[in-house]
């Protein structure tokens, strides 16, 4: 009997011991009495005052609908987000206590009505450039003298639910919702329900959550791998929803090698090339498969993993986010890249990876309370650096009397001829250098390296585009065929390297 | 850092009413008690609630409370043995390093079902939940090559000749 049998044999056995595992029925309740005069630390002192009963009587209500029969037939249209122009917005000192990896992110937005008056609510949450975040945490507003004020919470990111999309109603909100946490007896996470909050006066709420789709299992799909359509070294993962119900997948799917000589998991990035998220994107969204419909995942060699001489091919093994085992593949690289599943049809067939770069520049340079008539973008000569690569620095001058401030990681893209995406800069500081803020003034420039290396990797790049205060400016810049594309810290001078 | 607004009670009531089916599973595959499990997973949910706002500011409260169970059921089991170890020497503990051996079926399921508790809760976690190895590593309180090592002994030994098959719970510290 070799591992893999030994570990199919352990994992038929779990699941038999599972089976036989006591129902926790009685135990709800006893846990429940328990606590009941139990004081809790740190107790909000705001109104929170929902009654047990009717917050286990919500709860029920999706835990009924959770062990329904995978049958949801018909569902209802998802909510649209409410016009935004007519949003404030959100307030920018708000921080989340994200971990050391993530970044906060600030998603949906709606305003809502009350008895009390209008109400603003923002869904926040954190995610990291592997693709992992934290679930939803959605806090309400009221305007006060012009400014926006606390007024509650709503829910808390331990929930792990992704909010999708958050619209206003007299009385409260309508969400909807990917739940990424386990399902009752260890089912895959990824239920989608529609909730309906209603919201009173005194800030007490009761939910109502219905089933919209249950998480794409493996018998609900149609599994291919294919080239993409574009000279470019991403293979595409195809995942089409051939069942007669929707389901819903999220994330980045993981492969892992069961061969001992490759053992280990692919590196995974949100960051990408091309297509399938919006701009500023830093978390993939979760995506509800209608029958027939296509989700899609680049899968690239990993162009900073070790280079991959005479690795055989081994049997690759493909899960989704949630645990769902897709199957396996054969492939004969030891080092590849997972990107998350975006929606085909939206760009993904042709340029499959997700657009989600960290936008790490910060400071005052491009935004608009500074003169950007007073200050020039340009690059430098192109040059030759160790280790065979190719680079120029990306540099901001000012004219005039007027001084900036610039700093940290840029956004920079490499378009072809026709100003489509071809690839994102890795962002990678460069170490012995400073990191901090530079003050950009008339003979004080500041620079940021790019460089790259000649290679097949993407076809010809044309142009380099760097995102600064929300704009991108673009300059005309031959990368030949390239492969690797880097950029470094913003630094003092003009040659991007101190 | 800003305080989570979230009716911590509440959610407390909602986390029971959704998850204790599969906390009680995770109990289960642990101790192989049903009253046992029971009773584990109880202490753990009556003695989180205090501090139910700590668990709410986790990344996921499941993972939170399920890796607190873990920690529970070793924790009762050094209390047992009446062993004073410290936590690196726990996550040592191993049975014996077993490389080869034919196996049938039975062996497997008799040499899981008397895995030492840190092997079985390796196991569990990877074979039934899916766990990375650093997420084994976080659960368990230790290093992620002894996670790797204490599922490969597990493994290892359920594929050992049957005379060789360890038969105590304990392990054997190294």
């Amino acid at each position: 009997m070799n591992v893999e049998e030994s570990e199919s044999i352990v994992r038929d056995e779990l699941r038999r011991d599972a089976a036989n595992a006591p129902s926790g029925r009685q135990l709800r309740a006893t846990v429940l009495d328990a606590v009941a005069d139990v004081p809790m630390t740190e107790r909000a002192g705001r109104r929170w005052a929902l009654p047990l009963l009717v917050a286990a009587a919500v709860v029920a209500l999706a835990i009924a609908a959770t062990l329904l029969p995978r049958a949801f037939g018909k569902h209802s249209q998802p909510a649209k987000p409410s016009p935004a122009p007519s949003l404030p917005a959100p307030p920018s000192s708000w921080h989340l206590a994200c971990a050391k990896d993530q970044q906060q992110v600030t998603g949906a937005g709606t305003r809502y009505s009350i008895a009390g008056g209008v109400r603003y609510a923002y869904e926040y949450y954190c995610a990291a450039p592997d693709g992992s975040r934290t679930g939803s945490e959605i806090d309400t507003f009221q305007m006060i003298d012009g400014q926006l004020e606390f007024d509650q919470g709503l829910l808390a990111r331990g929930v792990q639910q992704y909010v999708m999309s958050m619209t206003g109603t007299d009385g409260g909100l309508l969400i909807r919702e990917y739940d990424a946490s386990l399902g009752i007896e260890g089912q895959p996470g990824g239920l989608i329900s529609d909730v309906r909050l209603q919201i009173d006066a005194g800030g007490l709420y009761t939910g109502v959550g219905h089933p919209v789709a249950q998480p794409c299992l493996a018998t609900d799909l149609m599994v291919e791998v294919r080239s993409a359509n574009e000279p470019t070294i991403h293979e595409v993962l195809r995942l089409t929803n051939h069942s007669g119900k929707a389901c819903a997948v999220w994330g980045n799917p993981r492969y892992s090698w069961a061969d001992k000589a490759h053992a280990g998991t692919a590196r995974s990035v949100v960051r990408g090339p091309a297509g399938g998220l919006a701009a500023g994107q830093l978390a993939a969204p979760p995506l509800l498969l209608q029958p027939g419909e296509t989700a899609s995942a680049a899968i690239a060699a990993d162009s900073q993993g070790p280079a991959d001489f005479n690795c055989p091919l081994s049997p690759l093994s493909a899960t989704l986010a949630n645990g769902v085992r897709l199957g396996t593949l054969d492939w004969n690289t030891c080092h590849l890249v997972s990107y998350p599943l975006v929606r085909a049809g939206n760009g993904s067939v042709d340029h499959p990876e997700s657009e989600a770069p960290p936008l790490a520049t910060s400071g005052s340079c491009g935004t608009a309370t500074t003169a950007t008539n007073e200050f020039e973008l340009s690059t430098g000569s192109i040059r030759t650096l160790p280790g065979g690569r190719i680079g120029t620095a990306l540099i901001v001058s000012a004219h005039g009397g007027s001084t900036c401030t610039i700093g940290g990681l840029p956004n920079v893209r490499a378009l072809d001829a026709g100003g489509n995406l071809l690839a994102i800069a890795h962002q990678q500081p460069l170490p012995g250098l400073p990191t901090g803020q530079v003050t950009v003034s008339p003979g004080h420039p500041a620079s940021a390296l790019v460089d790259w290396t000649s290679g097949s990797c993407y076809p010809d790049g044309h142009t380099l585009q760097l995102a600064l205060g929300g704009d991108g400016y673009g300059f005309g810049q031959s990368l030949g065929r390239f492969c690797d594309l880097r950029v470094h810290q913003f630094v003092s001078g003009s040659t991007g390297s101190g | 850092m800003k305080v989570v607004m979230i009716a911590a009670d509440v959610h407390f009531a909602e986390f029971v009413e959704r998850h204790t089916d599969s906390l009680l599973t995770t109990a289960y595959l642990l101790t192989r008690d049903r009253a046992a499990a029971e009773e584990l997973l109880q202490d753990v949910l009556v003695a989180m609630y205090p501090q139910w706002r700590k668990v709410l500011a986790a990344d996921s409260a499941l993972a939170y409370v399920r890796r607190s169970l873990v920690n529970r059921f070793l924790n009762q089991r050094r209390r047992r043995t009446g062993a004073d170890l410290p936590l690196a020497d726990l996550c040592e503990a191993g049975g014996p390093d077993f490389t080869a051996g034919v196996a049938d079926r039975d062996q497997v399921r008799r040499v899981l079902a008397e895995l030492p508790e840190r092997q079985r809760a390796a196991v569990v976690l990877r074979y039934f939940y899916d766990y990375s190895d650093q997420q084994i590593a976080d659960a368990l309180a230790c290093r992620i090559g002894t996670a790797r090592s204490l599922i490969s002994r597990a493994l290892a030994s359920m594929r050992a000749p049957a005379g060789d098959i360890p038969s105590g719970t304990g392990g054997m510290l190294r």
